[in-house]
């Protein structure tokens, strides 16, 4: 019964648990390549808006091992997360936290018999969490918050709490999984032995963040925000901050609702924040290509052609009257809206593109009613428009793990595109 | 005739041709044992012999002789023919219940009936018995709601397999010792944890929360005092993508035994939404019954509902279930039918295959 627990858990967290990747995660050694290449280009900081589970700076630090004793050939990381339990993720990952994480547990091991015991096995209720769980999980995140006091000595010790918190969370919550993007609300808490698998579950980090090589040459700044509004006060950026390159991945337009996937985190960190239990400014806006079309603000222009003619392709979808209602009070507005905000984003993140700047977006291009989804062209024609060069390769073909249909006959439903397109300033436009 | 051996392992013993039929009171589980094997079979079971083929210690054997952590998966094949003979009855010993659960046998029947008193109780009970049956099903409506129950039980202990039905929510831990003293296996009704997938439905829906935590509490309670437990999910469009996170969560509990019924179509006028494609949920069970390695997994599919089942009414009358309602076994005899009639108003081979645990 050893890893029962983990099946307990919600599946993002049990396979990033497992495997330290997830749900439309880069690929680590396409990933390294570039990475290899921009050092030799003596690039010495890789941005990533959208950074996800931190693979960037995971697979930066492994690569850095190489100049273990060479300060200038040290890459930095700055990212980037909306999600924040994604952002805890990466917290909890970052070879900047380490040492402290690991002061942390060491202390939090000999404490761990101070929790409650239950007087109830397990709980069925409609809630993501039961009052009898939150209150258990509350006497955990006590227990850890005070363990992480004594060893960070400022308000950073409540996000190192929160880190190690959060992946257990779904142990005590009611929650069914179901596919890896799917969570299903109502169902049973299991209270038994749950000390027992915190115990479990702490050693089983100790063990992943012991594995995170060292690094004391190279600064990994991570930041919980929306780069919608890239440069607001949450990022740190001092005046005249430029970055001189960036590796990153837009959200992919296929409806998926990346909150959702964390949705029973999101959940009890909402009900902690509501309880003041929790000081991390857990931001409000929705992540680009959530599903939650009604009550989002109008879209203006978007520049690429290319998007504009797919969207007047589904505006005027008409297989049937249904259809052709759906097409146009939600699947047009969800992509108008997709491609605006990523525009305004990349528009807000063009500004801190240091004058030699060079960049790397993977895309993989969805279809919707029969239509490819121009991801890959608006990444060219917005970032031209902001002036830079793009080149577009090859693409390579993918099988994406969110294609479930096996069903569908053809090659273009069963695969997809991927891009890794090229964006290119100064010294590095091919054009100069 | 049905028999108790000394491993409290009920047997009956068809003959030469037809084998041995065995009922587990450990699991709630049915075996047929091939004419050749039936003799050795019931000396191992009579502790006569110590040595048997692992393939009987690893099924028959099941949590008396070998947990189910350690057993490997084994199936009976059974090749030879089956006995023209009443398997179970299901005894409806009330119509009165809780809920009002969609796929009831009882829900054209929700009076109390007459087996309240004990003297009819004894006769009915000697009528069940001259059919030779292997088990009984205690059923209802909610049959603990049935103040004689116990009476019942004491008065079946020993002469045949019980097995009560239950939706779990009204169990007490006076009665799971009663029925772990008394050899009955408790069988739950359990068929989503997500309460908005659930057509099990309480009378007073406002307490449907309520009740699903009573029957959890009854499950902790049936694990922790080792009671044979099985809980039985029907399996239906609303829950079949939650089958796995159950019983992940089931199998943590301590549960030893699931059975999962799969109704492939039913002419029944209770209409359940027939189940559409369930090959992915086969498939992701067998891949997770591997690590649910204290948890037995039964999938069981079956045509249809129809004329499977041998019901005593709580009206007394002996029925089966027909397509637009019951169907009674003898309209000359109903509460005491002949088994010429009930064998020609069942499909015996639903009857028989409903039951056995068969490759």
């Amino acid at each position: 019964m050893d890893n029962d627990w983990e099946s307990l858990i919600s599946n993002s967290f049990k396979t990033l648990i497992d495997t330290g990747k997830n749900y439309a995660s880069f690929n680590n050694n396409e990933i390294k390549a570039y990475i290899q290449n921009f050092r030799k280009d003596g690039i010495r900081e890789i941005m990533d808006p959208m950074s996800g589970y931190g693979t960037l700076t995971k697979i930066v630090n492994e690569d850095n091992q190489n100049y273990i004793n060479e300060k200038e050939n040290n890459i930095s990381t700055y990212c980037v997360e909306i999600n924040t339990p994604c952002y805890l993720w990466q917290f909890l990952s970052s070879p900047k936290n380490k040492n402290n994480l690991l002061k942390i547990i060491e202390d939090l091991e000999t404490s761990t018999h101070k929790l409650p015991k239950i007087n109830r096995l397990s709980e069925i209720s409609s809630e993501y969490f039961t009052e009898y769980g939150l209150n258990l999980i509350e006497c955990i995140y006590d227990n850890v918050c005070k363990s992480s006091k004594k060893i960070i000595d400022n308000k950073d010790s409540d996000v190192f709490a929160l880190s190690l918190l959060i992946p257990y969370s779904s142990r005590l919550s009611t929650s069914s999984n179901g596919d890896i993007r799917h969570v299903k609300k109502g169902g049973m808490a299991i209270y038994k032995n749950y000390e027992v698998d915190f115990k479990k579950y702490i050693k089983k980090i100790k063990e992943n963040i012991e594995n995170i090589p060292n690094t004391n040459l190279a600064n990994f700044e991570l930041i919980l925000g929306d780069s919608e509004n890239f440069g607001h006060d949450e990022f740190n950026l001092k005046k005249n901050r430029k970055f001189e390159s960036m590796i990153t991945s837009p959200p992919y337009p296929n409806r998926a609702d990346y909150e959702r996937m964390f949705i029973v985190e999101n959940d009890l960190l909402n009900i902690l924040n509501k309880k003041g239990l929790i000081k991390i400014n857990i931001p409000n806006n929705l992540p680009i290509g959530t599903p939650k079309v009604s009550g989002k603000k109008k879209t203006d222009i978007i520049w690429s052609n290319a998007v504009n003619e797919f969207i007047e392709k589904i505006e005027s979808y008409n297989k049937n009257p249904k259809a052709a209602s759906a097409a146009r009070t939600y699947y047009a507005p969800y992509f108008r809206n997709y491609f605006y905000e990523l525009q305004t984003t990349y528009s807000n993140i063009a500004k801190y593109c240091d004058n030699d700047f060079k960049g790397i977006i993977v895309v993989r291009d969805n279809y919707s009613k029969g239509n490819l989804v121009p991801v890959h062209e608006f990444i060219k024609d917005t970032w031209t428009h902001l002036g830079f060069d793009v080149k577009i390769p090859q693409p390579k073909e993918m099988h994406h793990v969110g294609l479930k249909n096996k069903n569908v006959h053809g090659k273009k439903m069963a695969t997809q595109d991927e891009y890794d397109i090229q964006i290119m300033k100064g010294k590095y436009d091919s054009t100069n | 005739m049905t028999v108790l051996t000394k491993s409290g392992i009920f047997i009956r013993d068809d003959g030469e041709i037809n084998g041995m039929q065995v009922f587990s009171p450990f699991t709630g589980l049915f075996y047929s044992i091939s004419p050749d094997d039936s003799k050795q079979v019931l000396d191992w079971l009579n502790n006569k012999i110590s040595t048997i083929d692992e393939k009987y210690i690893n099924t028959i054997g099941l949590e008396w002789m070998r947990s189910i952590e350690d057993a490997p998966i084994t199936n009976l094949n059974v090749e030879h023919n089956l006995p023209l003979k009443i398997l179970v009855i299901n005894w409806l010993v009330t119509g009165e219940c809780t809920h009002s659960c969609k796929y009831c046998y009882a829900h054209d029947f929700t009076g109390k009936g007459i087996f309240y008193d004990e003297k009819t109780i004894d006769s009915a009970i000697e009528t069940m018995l001259n059919y030779d049956p292997l088990a009984i099903v205690l059923s209802g409506g909610e049959p603990t709601l049935n103040p004689k129950l116990k009476y019942i039980i004491k008065k079946l202990k020993d002469r045949v397999g019980i097995i009560l039905d239950t939706n779990g929510c009204l169990l007490t831990p006076e009665d799971i010792d009663y029925f772990n003293e008394n050899k009955v296996v408790i069988r739950i009704s359990l068929d989503t944890l997500i309460p908005k997938n659930n057509y099990r439905i309480p009378k007073n829906k406002n307490k449907i929360i309520e009740y699903e935590n009573r029957t959890i509490e009854s499950i902790n309670m049936c694990i922790s005092k080792k009671s044979s437990l099985v809980i039985h999910t029907v399996v239906n469009d609303k829950n079949r993508n939650d089958l796995i996170s159950m019983g992940n969560k089931l199998n943590y509990l301590g549960l030893k035994i699931w059975k999962l019924i799969e109704v492939v179509k039913t002419d029944s006028e209770i209409k359940i939404p027939s189940a559409s494609n369930f090959e992915n949920v086969i498939n992701n069970l067998n891949i997770s019954k591997k690590k649910w390695k204290q948890m037995r997994v039964i999938y069981q599919r079956t045509e249809s509902n129809v004329k499977q089942v041998i019901l005593l009414m709580p009206n007394g009358h002996y029925c089966t279930q027909g397509s637009n309602g019951k169907i009674i076994l003898d309209l000359n005899l109903p509460n005491s039918p002949k088994t010429s009639e009930i064998l020609k108003n069942i499909i015996y081979d639903g009857h028989i295959k409903r039951y056995l645990e068969t490759k």
